[in-house]
């Protein structure tokens, strides 16, 4: 199986707020609307530290759904509008199923589920729908006919959140906050394989969940912030010739595996799911 | 012992908060940088095109940001029935290099098509600034500026009009380097620098030409060959926000990051070492260092003896350079002396077998002189860490141990912000204390090593800049922006009747609003180009609005190593034009028209037609970007180009002596040969008037906009709604403020009222107002509180006048 997960490497993340934006234009997100915010652990407010100067610290938490194995939103749910997809575990809202009971938001110990209250507005001057065009219908037969798992044309009291970028992933494109991170603190990949880049950082990189005491079991993981190398590692002589150039840095970022931004995705890492079945009235659920 | 908190055990209900548990021991730091090209490679979308792709319903087309954060991303605009409905990052098709983009750059859909654009131009109809406004036509709006333009240049000469830099957008054949400065040179009209320095930044490139004579920087990947990285003043995790991947890239992988910032910032919490560093005197920590690394003998001598003047004996009567031609009858006057310890004399520095003395005192034919590296000794020798302790701040065991380990680092790249560095009265020198810091350890021309704060292809570029802004040689009258007050005011250097200002928001971002206004009210005429009705448009007679950069076409050549392609993605705007348009409409009515007759793509060409490799504009065109071939750098002249790029690779340097110049002559008049320390000329406590305004006031950069562009988008504002001081609670309580009220700051030249943020980041005594907001102009415009001292030894530089010292600006601040 495949259960796709993101990990968030704090140590890296500058709190630039890029991922909240481009989470903003992808899924053509209302005003006032943030599926994923960045949010400040310091201060009372945004970007400002706890503790008394000089002795202050500040990290950021990028936040969005966390994607849970066990989640509490698809729990409550008395429509199944939320629910958890089989084929790779995301959780996911049925945009004509939900009736806007918000027992999923109660529910939510993330906070990161979000509702239309009013007729959505969108950006000033901007009268056409921004980001994915079109809507997204949930391709996995398991999870029954006719699940629209995005829609640029946002129905109001609905309750919306983070899909993952179901519509991208489910063409094989990683979510757009992967793509845009200028600090490249964002992974996404398939937790299932051990092998993968996902599986691995979040052994290595002694990753946690948020809350775990809440036993939501999270698909989404964090890197603890960045500790100061305390140690002074600097010693040694200058070298008697500066003006021998260093390792072409191509050669370098080859070393260790850098730079290699693969525009061409690896084949078979990620199989599209089958095209959604046509749609039969005696399957669909009666929720909607 | 952890320095953090927990971070992951939450309170459910104030979820923003961390808890107080216990800390987080033994918790890995854990690098990615193995992983990077990996992780991306999982799930990324086909690469992006440099031909508009076409799709059943899109298009995509490879474009740059011309912005003026100097980050000049690659971006990807996607177009759905003629309208961009996404911006995203493009790749440069370089492994080294990846995709890059910003909150700024993803929101720049809300730019173009905000409901607030100027749609037409427009003629003032009430008194100048009122607001008052008639929709005209273009011919007539131009015929008028052509008129005016003619009847001001027949009566007070045409250097009397002036044209302001661009700022706001850094393309080519439509921005910085763009029709403002042409139309300028063919009518004879004066012209701002290059630098457009509303922002200040001169001071560094002014400090850097002196003594290495370029103002060139390492190429960005070069961080990775660092073995400590100094981000001097530089809040890049805040500013150019792309480029921290590198810092964090090279940080994971071992290097040292230390920070210099009297602020805590992103950037502090992303490094090794944050040193708040009372505001200003950057350059004492310098000299600080400098005297360690002298005292400890850590500095590289054979470099300091081969490749800087430090050995040249310096007269002591003249303060100049000791000439062959000063002791030998007939000397080359273009020979320098040195004290040979071998033969115990002096002779030509480019005398074989010599051991030249980079230390004593001697006297040559009658004449005392003592080596440029004995001066320099004795100038740090009041510096010791102790006494650099005393004016920084810094302790001086920190500022010991900081020197021990930037000259053992070997490399140390130091990366320098233009904010935190050049925006101060003596920014020059602190920036020349850095490059001879840099210098005693031999990083200069090496990898991994430099002071660098451009880290761009623009300054290096062989382009057919000449014939392109000044054709047919002629040429505009250079009047650097800092001097337009005074030469509208005072007619000083001349003066000036008119002015035209193209995407620069000048009445928003020049020191000293009121000075700045009653210049602006002065003018007998005025013409503004903008996108929107800025607080610099407002007071014009004529307001034009322009394209953005996504509705013409354009190339881009900025803060990094490649050209890229700015195709025109949508039409323009309403009633929108080009700038190359404009200024053409003007030329013709003022018989110039042939200097604005051919098409964009043909001043393309003329621009690439400079680029030894034959770069065509239809190669360009059909790969979107291309790396800056070895030869199309101007450098390549005389070094070879490295990848990464690094300047003086070859250890040849432009400047008189061909050496690092950490003693110059052309300063001796201004007693500044030497990078000395100076206190700042307004914001320090030697300064009689910080009894009265003791708090400084410095004007950050932030991430929420790019100086005034941004300001006014959506998503950004939802994220940044108000302005508002930073200010400690120390400070803050003395004056019985409480975060979120409205305070009052204010000192003689000007008062505003923002928002208190209370916090701890900031350093006491400093207070810090993110500049550029232009919301609640002039209630909260923080440039009613700068200053326009001019500094007249950074004029020193042709095309480099004085910066505007934005940092260095005492205020108070009390409840409203
Ligand atoms: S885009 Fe990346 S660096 Fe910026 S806030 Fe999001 S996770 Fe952090
Ligand atoms: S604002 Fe600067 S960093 Fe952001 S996308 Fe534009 S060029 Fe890049």
């Amino acid at each position: 199986m495949t259960k796709y997960g993101m990990l968030i490497d704090l140590s890296r993340c500058v709190g630039c707020q890029s991922c909240a934006v481009g989470c903003k234009v992808e899924n053509n997100e209302p005003l006032g609307i943030w599926w994923n915010r960045v949010l400040t652990v310091g201060g009372d407010e945004i970007d400002t530290p706890s503790g008394d100067f000089p002795d202050v610290q500040m990290h950021y938490l990028p936040l969005n759904c966390q994607h849970c194995e066990n989640a509490p939103c698809v729990k409550v749910c008395p429509v199944q509008a939320t629910y958890k997809r089989e084929s790779d575990g995301l959780v996911l809202v049925d945009y004509d199923r939900c009736i806007g009971c918000r027992y999923c938001m109660a529910a939510c110990p993330y906070g990161v589920r979000t509702f239309n209250w009013g007729t959505p507005q969108y950006s000033p001057g901007v009268d056409f729908p921004v980001g994915h065009q079109g809507d997204h219908f949930d391709p996995d037969p398991t999870s029954g006919p006719n699940r629209l798992v995005y829609t640029p044309d946002r129905p109001k009291g609905v309750v919306e959140k983070c899909s993952y970028c179901v519509q991208r992933v489910d063409s094989g494109v990683e979510p757009f906050c992967i793509q845009v991170c200028p600090t490249g603190a964002r992974i996404f990949g398939d937790l299932d394989d051990p092998s993968s880049i996902i599986s691995t950082s979040v052994r290595d990189g002694n990753a946690q969940q948020l809350l775990p005491e809440l036993g939501t079991n999270p698909q989404q993981f964090f890197i603890p912030p960045y500790i100061q190398k305390d140690v002074v590692p600097i010693t040694g002589n200058s070298s008697p010739s500066n003006l021998v150039p260093s390792p072409d840095i191509i050669a370098a970022a080859e070393e260790v595996g850098g730079y290699i931004p693969g525009f061409k995705p690896p084949a078979g890492e990620i199989v599209p799911p089958p095209p959604p079945p046509a749609l039969d009235q005696s399957t669909a659920g009666d929720g909607a | 012992m952890s320095r953090r908190k927990s971070w992951f055990q939450i309170d459910r209900r104030g979820f923003l908060k961390v808890s107080g548990v216990a800390g987080l021991s033994a918790v890995v730091a854990y690098s990615l940088l193995s992983q990077n090209g990996i992780i991306k490679s999982i799930l990324v979308p086909a690469a992006a095109q440099t031909q508009p792709q076409q799709g059943a319903t899109e298009t995509t087309y490879r474009t740059g940001h011309a912005n003026n954060c100097d980050g000049s991303c690659g971006l990807e605009a996607t177009v759905v029935n003629g309208n961009i409905v996404m911006f995203s990052n493009a790749t440069f098709n370089e492994p080294d290099f990846p995709p890059r983009i910003c909150l700024r750059g993803l929101s720049q859909l809300q730019y173009v098509y905000h409901p607030d654009r100027l749609k037409y131009p427009m003629q003032r109809v009430g008194a100048r600034g009122s607001g008052q406004w008639q929709q005209i036509t273009w011919d007539q709006a131009t015929t008028t500026i052509a008129n005016q333009f003619t009847q001001i240049a027949s009566q007070y000469g045409a250097q009397s009009i002036y044209i302001a830099p661009y700022t706001g957008n850094l393309a080519a054949i439509n921005g910085l380097i763009g029709p403002g400065y042409r139309f300028a040179s063919v009518i004879g009209a004066s012209a701002g620098d290059f630098e457009g320095d509303n922002e200040g930044d001169s001071a560094s490139p002014t400090g850097a030409v002196e003594e290495l004579g370029s103002f060139d920087g390492h190429e960005l990947t070069d961080l990775l060959n660092a073995r400590m990285i100094v981000l001097w003043g530089n809040n890049l995790g805040e500013t150019d926000i792309p480029d921290m991947r590198f810092v964090l890239d090279a940080r994971d992988s071992g290097t040292k990051v230390v920070y210099i910032d009297p602020r805590y910032t992103t950037t502090s919490q992303l490094s090794d070492q944050w040193l708040s560093i009372r505001p200003g005197t950057d350059g004492a920590l310098a000299l600080g260092m400098i005297n360690a690394i002298i005292s400890g003998s850590l500095f590289n001598q054979n470099y300091v003896t081969n490749y800087t003047v430090g050995p040249f004996l310096v007269r002591q009567d003249t303060n100049l350079f000791l000439r062959e031609k000063d002791v030998v009858p007939g000397g080359s006057s273009s020979k320098y002396m040195v004290f040979d310890t071998t033969s115990n004399s002096a002779v030509t520095s480019d005398t074989a077998g010599i051991t030249p003395s980079l230390t004593g005192s001697y006297t040559v034919a009658g004449i005392a002189c003592k080596p440029a590296f004995q001066l320099l000794s004795d100038l740090v020798a009041q510096y010791t860490p102790g006494a650099a302790s005393a004016i920084t701040g810094i302790p001086a065991s920190t500022i010991q141990t900081f020197a021990e380990e930037f000259a053992a680092a070997n490399p140390a790249a130091i990366k320098a912000g233009f904010g935190g560095i050049s925006h101060w009265y003596y920014g020059d020198l602190t920036y020349r204390a850095l490059i001879t810091l840099s210098a005693l350890c031999g990083y200069i021309g090496v990898h991994g090593g430099g002071v660098t704060t451009y880290n761009g292809a623009l300054l290096d570029a062989a382009i057919d800049l000449p014939d392109w802004i000044t054709p047919d040689k002629k040429s505009y009258q250079y009047l650097p922006p800092i001097s337009f007050c005074d030469a509208v005011l005072n007619g000083n250097p001349y003066p000036v009747k008119a002015a035209w200002f193209p995407c620069d928001n000048f009445v928003n971002q020049q020191g000293d609003t009121n000075r700045t206004i009653s210049a602006i009210q002065a003018l007998d005429f005025m013409v503004a180009t903008d996108v929107f009705m800025t607080p610099t448009a407002q007071y014009a007679d004529i307001v034009l609005p322009v394209a953005t950069q996504y509705e013409k076409e354009d190339i881009l050549l900025g803060g990094n190593m490649y050209l890229q392609y700015l195709p025109q993605i949508i039409q323009p705007m309403w009633e929108s034009k080009s700038d190359l348009d404009m200024f053409g409409m003007v030329a013709e009515k003022m018989g110039q028209g042939s200097y604005f007759n051919q098409t964009p793509d043909d001043y393309i060409s003329l621009l690439l037609s400079g680029l030894p490799s034959g770069l065509t504009l239809d190669t360009l065109k059909s790969q979107g970007v291309v790396r800056l071939a070895d030869e199309d750098f101007a450098s390549s002249a005389y070094q070879p180009i490295t990848r990464p790029y690094v300047p003086f690779f070859q250890q040849n340097f432009p400047t008189p002596s061909g050496r690092i110049e950490f003693y110059v002559e052309s300063l001796v008049p201004y007693n500044m040969p030497l990078p000395i320390y100076n206190e700042p000329i307004e914001a320090s406590p030697s300064n009689p008037l910080y009894q009265k305004y003791p708090l400084v006031l410095i004007t950050s950069h932030t991430k929420f906009r790019t100086h005034t562009q941004w300001n006014n988008l959506a998503w950004l504002r939802e994220l940044n709604p108000k302005q508002f001081i930073e200010i400690n609670p120390q400070d803050a309580a003395a004056r019985g403020i409480n975060d979120g009220d409205t305070v009052t700051v204010f000192n003689d030249r000007g008062t505003i009222q923002t928002l208190a943020r209370v916090t701890s980041g900031m350093r006491p005594g400093t207070v810090n107002i993110y500049q550029g907001d232009w919301q609640e102009f002039p209630k909260g415009t923080v440039n009613m509180l700068t200053h326009q001292k001019i500094n007249p030894a950074q004029s020193v530089v042709f095309l480099f006048q004085s910066n505007t010292a934005y940092f260095d600006v005492l205020v108070d601040v009390k409840k409203s």
